[in-house]
């Protein structure tokens, strides 16, 4: 398929939350690790944007199968007309990953900063000058659900929804909802949020290194 | 200078001048404190944050990350910005040790402890896996790897194995205890082994690569020397303990440090492998003694894997026994030197000839 080059625009400000839904496909069910690919909806179940992760062909499919989350990747949001508007880079780490979020035009916007944490889930949204906007500490029994906090008051939530006992086990197809619970938030900043999700997901939901 | 900050959400940048500490944001924001009404407050969850606040104003608050503008404002005389950076840096320290001491603790428990059960005398050892459990896992195992291993029962040569296995424990007493048993495998590979419960396997390669009968029965000696140590139920009890703090780790750091450990344990059992080798040596050293039978084979059949193992042909050839058996200059000192301790040793003759043996073994 080829893709309009020109840059997209997305408008997040009229939606309090989304749906962020995995694309599953049917070799996941066989054990492969396939490309990742997400569509967002918004409140009524219309897309809104999709996203995919960039690393195609057999060198990705390796990469993703034994490198798992470690691997250094680039995934881009489009809009509904299929038009880049976020693109994420998550460049290779054994620690503390991180996702750099980038707007159409190569603008940073800001990152996603895993920090150090035993029996919970720590990280970090920075803003483009790398000054942390929100923290994330879910703990250990509260799997599903991921608070960001802005001097200690949450300002959105991103929440993984169950999507059957059979997917859980033998596929990556999650659902998250993202609920921009703070109507202050800003363009960017729940940009940041979504491609938050897309972090979580692929950091606490995927599949580890083979 | 200017550090990065935030007023609320609004990006900027925070700057030092004179009196005042100023934010000023790309869209035209300016705020002004004066140092001498500065409050200074340490925040954040997962990072250090810093809030600049105006006491009388408490809802101005400027917010850096940078210790640095809070280390200049104590220097200024700002009543609290020294404890602030104190405070946040013992709150990280703190953190960390409330982690990882806990994890230390499961890592003692579930690693070291059995890594040190697995390297304890063979009288604690006993106790612990009476030598008779050993044996009925020994020989499920066995039967269960049979057929991969190539072994076959009824083989002509095996009497004559047995007959060396039987002359080592009859002069070696304390063997009786294990029972040995040896089995013949029709594999090539040139390789020789013990499994749990006494049972050695000695392979039709390593019969053919013999250069005399005494490499052979030096050979089965280390073995039996891996028996009484009883090495297999050491490394099983080890690899437990890994096993468990790896799934330990697993539940509680995700898998990323779980993977280390896996790649450490690794190497740990590369080295705990080298000093099982060694001491089989000595074992094996000492039965041949005792059996009147000369540790020249032994040292011989080592050397000359060692010295053949410097080409790449050589090592793909004999990879599993060097796999299994590493064969170090340490080693071959260590045997060297035991032989040059050896005064006024007369060798007997073997009960079985390396010619009826390779005879036996090509059947």
């Amino acid at each position: 398929m080829n893709l309009p080059t020109e840059s997209g625009s997305l408008e997040l400000q009229p939606h309090s939350k989304l749906l962020v839904h995995q694309i599953h496909e049917v070799a996941e069910l066989f054990g492969f690790e396939t490309r990742n690919k997400y569509e967002i909806l918004d409140e009524s179940g219309r897309q809104v944007a999709w996203a995919a992760e960039q690393q195609k062909g057999f060198l990705g499919f390796l990469l993703r199968h034994f490198l798992g989350h470690w691997r250094s990747f680039t995934i881009q949001i489009f809009d509904a007309q299929r038009r880049p508007v976020i693109l994420a880079k998550h460049p290779f780490r054994f620690f503390f990953q991180r996702l750099e979020i980038f707007d159409a035009t190569g603008r940073p916007l800001g990152s996603i900063q895993q920090r150090f944490s035993i029996l919970s889930k720590r990280f970090d949204v920075e803003n483009e000058r790398g000054m942390t906007l929100f923290e994330v500490a879910s703990p250990i029994w509260r799997i599903w659900t991921f608070t960001f906090l802005h001097a200690g008051r949450p300002v959105a939530t991103v929440a993984k929804k169950w999507t059957g006992a059979l997917f859980e086990l033998f596929t990556d197809k999650d659902k998250f909802l993202v609920d921009f619970s703070e109507g202050g938030l800003s363009e960017s900043e729940r940009k940041l949020i979504l491609a938050a999700a897309l972090f979580i997901d692929l950091q606490y939901f995927e599949r580890k290194a083979n | 200078m200017k550090w990065p900050a935030l007023y609320g959400r609004q990006s900027g940048e925070l700057e030092i001048t004179g009196q005042t500490v100023r934010f000023q944001s790309e869209n035209g924001m300016d705020i002004e404190i004066q140092i001498r009404e500065l409050m200074i407050e340490t925040g954040g969850t997962n990072s250090n944050l810093y809030y600049l606040r105006d006491r009388y104003q408490p809802s101005l608050s400027i917010t850096v990350q940078d210790p640095a503008p809070i280390k200049i404002l104590a220097r200024k005389g700002v009543a609290n910005a020294g404890s602030a950076v104190g405070k946040a840096r013992w709150k990280l320290s703190f953190r960390f040790l409330r982690w990882v001491l806990p994890v230390a603790v499961v890592l003692a428990v579930f690693f070291l402890l059995p890594y040190v059960l697995s390297a304890l005398p063979s009288s604690w050892m006993d106790v612990l896996v009476p030598p008779q459990y050993e044996r009925v896992a020994g020989i499920k195992i066995f039967e269960l790897y049979k057929p991969s291993l190539h072994v076959s029962e009824n083989h002509p040569v095996q009497p004559k194995l047995q007959a060396i296995v039987d002359h080592l424990v009859e002069r070696n007493p304390q063997l009786k205890a294990h029972s040995p048993k040896i089995y013949f495998s029709s594999s090539e590979a040139v390789n020789a082994f013990a499994l749990a419960g006494g049972i050695i396997v000695c392979n039709r390669g390593l019969i053919q690569k013999a250069g005399s009968i005494n490499e052979v029965i030096g050979v089965i000696g280390h073995e039996l020397g891996h028996v009484e140590e009883r090495h297999v139920t050491r490394s099983l009890v080890s690899s437990l303990g890994i096993a468990g703090a790896y799934l330990v780790l697993s539940v509680f750091t995700g898998s990323d440090l779980a993977t280390l450990l896996g790649q450490a344990s690794n190497l740990l059992g590369l080295k705990y492998s080298r000093t099982q080798e060694a001491s089989a040596d000595d074992r094996g050293f000492e039965y041949l003694v005792r059996s009147k039978i000369s540790p020249l084979g032994m040292r011989d059949f080592f050397k000359r894997l060692h010295d053949e193992s410097r080409s790449t042909a050589a090592i793909e050839k004999h990879l599993s026994f060097l796999s299994s058996h590493p064969v170090h200059e340490e080693r071959l000192y260590r045997i060297a030197y035991r032989l040059g301790q050896l005064k006024g040793f007369e060798p007997e003759a073997a009960p079985v000839s390396l010619a009826e043996l390779k005879v036996l073994a090509d059947q």
